[in-house]
Formats: C-alpha cells, structure tokens, sequence
C-alpha cells in the first residue's frame, strides 16, 4: 500500500541519519518502529508524513509516486499524531478541530457534522466537543489529534511515542482504542521504546539502526534473537518472552497474559 | 502541652516582600501620573501621595518599611520636580508616608469608619497624609527661599489645603480598584487567614526517624478538603522509599511537605507536623532544610539556573560559602557519583534531558544533603534513560548511605533498588510496608492496579489458581526462580500423585532425588502431606 525505495536523508547534507531504507506497508498491518535515541525513528515517518523531503529515493502510495506530494494532501491517507499532540492544535474546540480536515475537504456542512460526531463518538470523547484544546489531558489531545486523522478516513495513523510519561491508566486505555481501530481495518505505525507493547500488540516491527532499517520482522523473529544482537539494536527482551524462553516447552509468549494462560494449562495438562 | 495532632500551621502564599511589590508598582504608576496629570482650576492633585497611601493601606507595612517607601517617592518626585527647591520632599514624603500609616492603624479598628457601607479611611489618610506632606514641604520653601510671611499664609497653606481635598477624592478613586485587582491575585493579606509563628513554640517528635510525618493534614490555600489527611509516614536512615499512588492521591503533596515548600512556599493550612533530624519543619526555613533534604522535581528544567555545567554545581556551594577549594573538590566528587565527568565546561542547554536531570541531581548532591528526593523523575526519560537514573539511585542509596524517596507511578523500573514502599489514596497513606506487600495490597483492594508491573500481577495471578512461588516476583531472575519453583512443585506433585499406591519410603526417596537437595526426612514428610493435599 506505502511503499518506500532506496530512502536516503540527512538533516545536514554531509551527514546520513539513514540510507538504502527500503520496505513496504500493507494495509492492516500494526507496525512498531524502534530502535535506539537518535537512530531516525521519529524521521522515517516525518518522510512518510511529507514534513520531510528525502536526500534520494521514492515513495509509492498505491502506486502512485508520492515523493513530490505536500503534507497537506497526503493528510487524506496518512494522519499523523505528535509525541507532543498540541502542537498539531489551533482551532477554538475540539469539533472545529476534527472539522477542519473534512471542510478543507469541501465537504457539505451536514456531512462534516456527521463525521465529527462519528469520529468523536468512536475515540471516546464525543464529551470534550466544546472544550478548548490547549486545555486538555495530553491522553485527549492525542485522542483529538486520532480524531481528526479519522476524520479525514485516513487508511494509515502514525503515532510517535504516545504512551511515554502516561502512567498505566492511560496507556491502557489508548492501547484498547489503537486496538478497536487496527480491528476495523485501520493500518497504524506506532513509534515506541516499550517492550511489551511491541511484542504485544503489534504485527510486525521495523528497527532502526546503523544508518538503515536493522531489522524488519515479526516480533517474534526480533525477541528470539539473542540478548547481545537485541542490546545493539537498543531493545530488551520484554518479560513475557524473556520468561517463556526460561520454561522449556511453553513456546514463545507475546504478552504476560498469554504466558500466564499457557503456563496454567501446561500445568493443568 | 498541646497534642502533635492537635497542632496547626497556616501560611499565606507568597515571599514576605510583597509590600515592595505593590508599593513599587503604585510609585511608579504615581510617578507617571504626575507628570501627566491635567490641572483643576491651576491645582493639581498629589498622585505620588495618593499612591503611596494606597499602598501602606493594602500592606499595611511596619514604620520602617513605610520610611522607605516615603523616601523612595522623594527621589522620584525630586528626579521629575519643576520646582526651584524640590529636596523639601526628602522631609515631606517619608512625613506623609508615616501619617498614611499611622492613620491606617489608628483607624482600623475605629467601628465609625464606615459610612454609608464605605469605607472612609482613604479619604482621611489621603487628606491628612497630603496635608502633613505639603504642610512640610511650604514650611521648608518659605524658611529656605526667605519668602514673606504673609504668602506662606495666604497663598501656600490654602494651596496645600486644596491639593488635600483633591487628594482627598484621588486616593479612594486609586485604593478600590487597586485593592480589587491585587486581592483577586492573592497579594494582599486577607483578615480571616493569619500567618503562624512556631518559633516559641517546643515540638518534640514521637516517633524517631529521619524524616517523620504525623498526624500530616493539609488544606492548599482556598482548598475546603484537604490533599493529605491524618498522613503518619516515616522515612528512617539509608531507606530506598517508593511512594505511588494514582493521579490526585496527595504523592506530590507529600514530597513537598518533606522539603518544607508545604506550607512555606504553596501557603495554605497544615495540621500535624513533618520532623526532619527531629526539627519541626514550621521552625525552619526552606533553605535550611534544602541542607537536610536535597529534591529534584518533576520538571527538574526549572532547578538549573547557570550557563555551564561546572557553575551549576559550584552555585548551591557558593551560596552557603564554601571555600573554592572545597567546591572543587566536592564538584569532583558529585560529578564522578552521576557520571558527569569530562562534561564540565558544556552549556547545560547542550546537554541532554537525561544528562540534565543528572545535573540536578548533582547540584543537590552537592551540598551534601542526607536524603535526596525525587519527584516523577522518569516523566519524561525513555525506558534506557529510566533504567540508568535507577541505576544511579540505586547506587547513592547503596554505595553512599543517601537516604532516597521516590514518588513515581512507572514502578517495574525502581522496584529492584526499593526496600519500602508506601500507596496514597485520596488523600491518605493505605499501605506501608515492603515492596512486595504494598503490590499485593494494591492488587487486593483493587488500588492503581494498572501501575502493577506485569511480572507482578501475572505471580499473583499463578497464585491465586494455587501455584504460589517461593519468593515475590519483582524482577526478571526472580520470576525465572519462581518459575523453576513452580515447575518443580508441580513436577514432585505429579510423582506423588502417580506413587500413592507405593509406600512412604519410596516416596520420600523420589522426592530427595527430584529436588536434589539434602532435606531431612521429617522435613520431606511435610512436603508430601502437602503435596499430597493439593493433589
């Protein structure tokens, strides 16, 4: 569906973050990237975004050459939520806000006002429509800024570290709703330094390091390596992998919930 | 003797030099008005008088303070004067200033000083302090320019007479909106919160610790409940404290009581009292106690106030006047315990936010301070920055004695390095005791149980459905041992099950084999009674 060839950036001309980036999203596919501080995570999908224009390389949306596009329109098929959401706010409340991508749009009044409501109602803070942005929680400014990129029936939502410095309330709840949306077909990049999330939730896992992609894989095929390949890549094993490996016969865990299911039933049996 | 729980503090918040504040923003408004103050039939209203009569009725300053706010007028109305001999108001504005004060407190307790429902004091200390203020100002004017007697008489004092009325009607137009404006920012006294003074007093600890709390309750200013309430919590020497609890719980409330700015700094009521060193924190002042209890806050950003690296850590010391060499030396020293080394003559903007929060931890470390507190300090770090400040935690509480609490809700990261840890909720402490005890506490009554580790909750979960582990899980290696545990229990249950028909030797013999261990016989019997009831 988003396909990128050959990517070369640097932010000064003469220093590389990363080059010969290659790889291809599916749709419904739920993507982690990773790596170390510093390694181009955050910038990979600026490039994805348009907020950045590569040194080299394309990319495709569908087929369509999309390296030349503004941000403004690739906003109809990728939303984007910053680590620090209200930076992406400037309207007087909530509905407005998620109103500006579909009236930018053109489209009629009712329509806007049906999508809104939808959209408000599906994220869960159909209560905030009035509340003034600047004001809210950062876990409601990321839930707005998820609202307008679903406003705008974007196929892909990238988010960049939305669960740092959340306690575990919220993070809980932001990954149910990230959950329910990849559910309805929604393809989502999430950013994040978090193990178990990784592991966890997500289809596929994209680390960067080393100036390129360092790996591309499935979760499993990532915390199955061993320990001193995963600390150069800057990850740990999260607990549950790390804990199946140590009971032999278990098989791979992707979260403590399911080890603790198998463990129960490899007892029992 | 009063009862410690008994006690109760109230601060109003703010410094105490507030009077300087609203007395050098009124000046300066009066030093304005009066060069551009239009004329009334060729008299002009005092504004300079009329403002600092508005100011000593807000502040209502000591005598001292008011002659310094009278001779602060003179220079300003001496640098913007027309007139041939201005340095009379040397004399007429400190004379002015101090009746304004002394008919503020002649008439605040006067029950005829309302009429009509106003308040009638500024019309009168606006009338009699221009009156007194003028009144010197002509008398010096006719001694120093030898004028006649009879223009001293019947021009000059009708003249100061006028201004007076005029002034009388400027001050109260100044003193109402004045008063409305700095009342609704909280920098004025209000009548019915006092300020409290402990410093007579002798309050004696019961309970011995290094940090004690008591019968802790504690209103914000305004607040009609109170944040922490009947809160007894003690920190003793060498301790590694994790304070947790959800959002609104009163951890933060508890840190600042700890460092003395509840009360001092946010103001508001407190009852009960904190004990640092067996001190009542009432008795001391901030910068005192900040030589007891060294904090970093959450937004440890606001803590760093120099250019570089290397001043940042010499500035606590050279506030309390320490020698250079011994700055030097102490500088050494925190720098190598945070590992900041080779990094002191970097600009702290260059640094990064984990480097920099490491640099408040060693300006604070550098004085010194016997236990270190730290406020969220994993907020805004990533799980490596997480890891490595726990690591340097860990190793100032272990290595160098420093006593540390942590209020934090990122909890898998701090847990290793903890030996206590306390849960607030609304307002109170719930639980206080062990690391492991408080998790189980917290899953039991359903308390903040999305802060559990997962590691954690998944042992009490295997638990529950009967597969306890010998040891909590409160790391990785440690779930790993339990794990083994629980492989093994299940292991010799399945051998006692499958051997119930053999005889109780042979049992017993399996089992020594299985867990390889050297258990004696009676100890092995009651291994299998157990074993055997579960099965």
């Amino acid at each position: 569906m988003l396909k990128v060839e050959n990517l070369r950036f640097g932010y000064v001309p003469s220093v590389d973050i990363f080059k010969d980036v290659n790889f291809t999203i599916h749709g419904g596919e739920f993507i982690a990237i990773g790596g170390k501080n510093g390694c181009g995570k955050t910038t990979i999908t600026r490039l994805l975004m348009g907020l950045e224009k590569p040194t080299e390389g394309r990319m495709y949306y569908n087929g369509a050459d999309i390296t030349t596009m503004p941000p403004s329109k690739r906003g109809q098929f990728i939303g984007y939520v910053f680590q620090q959401p209200d930076r992406q706010m400037f309207r007087s409340t909530v509905a407005e806000e998620v109103a500006f991508g579909p009236e930018s749009l053109g489209r009629s009044k009712e329509d806007v006002e049906r999508i809104v409501n939808d959209v408000l109602h599906k994220v869960g803070i159909s209560h905030l429509r009035e509340a003034y942005p600047p004001t809210l929680r950062r876990g409601e400014k990321q839930r707005v800024a998820i609202a307008s990129a679903l406003a705008m029936e974007s196929s892909i939502l990238i988010l960049d570290e939305p669960t740092s410095g959340q306690d575990g309330k919220e993070t809980k709840e932001l990954l149910a709703l990230l959950r329910q949306l990849h559910a309805e077909g929604l393809t989502i990049l999430l950013i994040t330094h978090d193990m178990e999330i990784m592991a966890a939730e997500c289809t596929r896992a994209i680390i960067m390091g080393n100036r390129t992609v360092a790996f591309d894989g499935t979760p499993e095929a990532l915390f199955t390596k061993t320990a001193d390949e995963l600390h150069d890549l800057g990850l740990t094993r999260p607990p549950s992998v790390e804990l199946s490996l140590a009971v032999p016969g278990l098989g791979y865990c992707k979260s403590m919930d399911e080890l603790r299911r198998k463990l129960l039933a490899q007892l029992e049996g | 003797m009063e009862r410690i729980q008994d006690l109760v503090y109230t601060h109003k918040q703010g410094g105490k030099f507030r009077w300087v504040t609203v007395s050098t923003l009124l000046l300066a408004l009066g030093a304005i008005l009066h060069l551009v103050s239009p004329s009334i039939a060729g008299v002009t209203p005092n504004w300079m008088i009329a403002t600092y009569c508005v100011a000593i009725l807000l502040t209502k300053p000591s005598y001292a303070q008011t002659l310094g706010i009278g001779f602060v007028a003179a220079f300003l109305t001496i640098l913007t004067s027309k007139s041939a001999f201005p340095y009379g108001n040397l004399l007429s504005e400190p004379g002015g200033a101090l009746t304004a004060a002394l008919v503020t407190r002649a008439m605040m307790n006067l029950s005829w000083k309302r009429i009509g429902g106003m308040d009638i004091t500024p019309i009168v200390s606006g009338f009699l302090a221009t009156v007194v203020s003028g009144g010197i100002f002509v008398t010096l004017l006719w001694q120093v320019l030898e004028l006649p007697s009879t223009v001293y008489v019947k021009a000059m004092w009708p003249l100061v007479l006028m201004v007076a009325g005029l002034n009388a009607v400027i001050t109260p137009v100044l003193y109402i909106p004045a008063q409305k404006l700095f009342a609704k920012r909280g920098m004025l006294p209000s009548d019915h919160e006092g300020m409290s003074n402990h410093s007579g007093l002798t309050i004696l600890p019961e309970r011995q610790a290094k940090i004690s709390m008591e019968h802790l309750t504690y209103f914000y200013p305004k607040a009609s409940t109170p944040s922490i309430e009947n809160v007894n919590l003690d920190v003793h020497d060498g301790d590694f404290l994790v304070i947790t609890g959800p959002a609104g719980s009163g951890k933060s409330t508890i840190c600042m009581a700890m460092v003395g700015a509840v009360p001092k700094f946010y103001g508001g009521r407190l009852e009960g009292m904190v004990f640092v060193d067996g001190k009542a924190t009432t008795q001391m002042d901030i910068p005192e106690l900040a030589n007891h209890i060294g904090v970093v806050l959450a937004d440890y950003d606001t803590q760093l106030v120099t250019l570089t690296v290397r001043e940042e850590v010499a500035f606590a010391m050279e506030n309390r006047g320490y020698s250079r060499d011994v700055i030097e030396k102490r500088s050494r020293d925190v720098f190598r315990q945070v590992g900041l080394e080779g990094l002191e003559d970097r600009k702290v903007t260059s640094l990064s936010g984990g480097q920099r929060q490491r640099l408040a931890i060693a300006s604070v470390l550098a004085t010194n301070p016997s236990v270190l507190v730290l406020d969220e300090p994993t907020s805004s770090l990533d799980p490596d920055g997480t890891a490595e400040l726990y690591r340097l935690v860990g190793a100032l509480n272990k290595e160098h004695g420093i006593t540390v609490v942590v209020i934090d809700h990122d909890l898998h990261a701090v847990l290793p390095y903890a030996n206590r840890m306390a849960l607030m909720n609304d307002g109170k402490v719930v639980c206080d005791s062990d690391v492991a005890t408080t998790l189980r506490y917290m899953y039991e009554h359903n308390i903040y149980v999305d802060a559990l580790p997962s590691v954690f909750t998944t042992y009490l979960e295997l638990e529950s459905a009967g597969y306890g582990s010998a040891e909590p899980w409160l790391s990785i290696e440690s779930a790993i041992k339990g794990l083994h545990y629980i492989e093994m229990a299940k292991a010799i249950d399945r051998s006692v099950h499958a051997r119930t028909s053999y005889s109780t030797h042979s049992v017993i013999d399996s089992e020594r084999t299985e867990l390889g261990s050297n258990i004696t016989a009676e100890d092995s019997e009651n291994t299998v009674t157990g074993g055997g009831t579960r099965a």
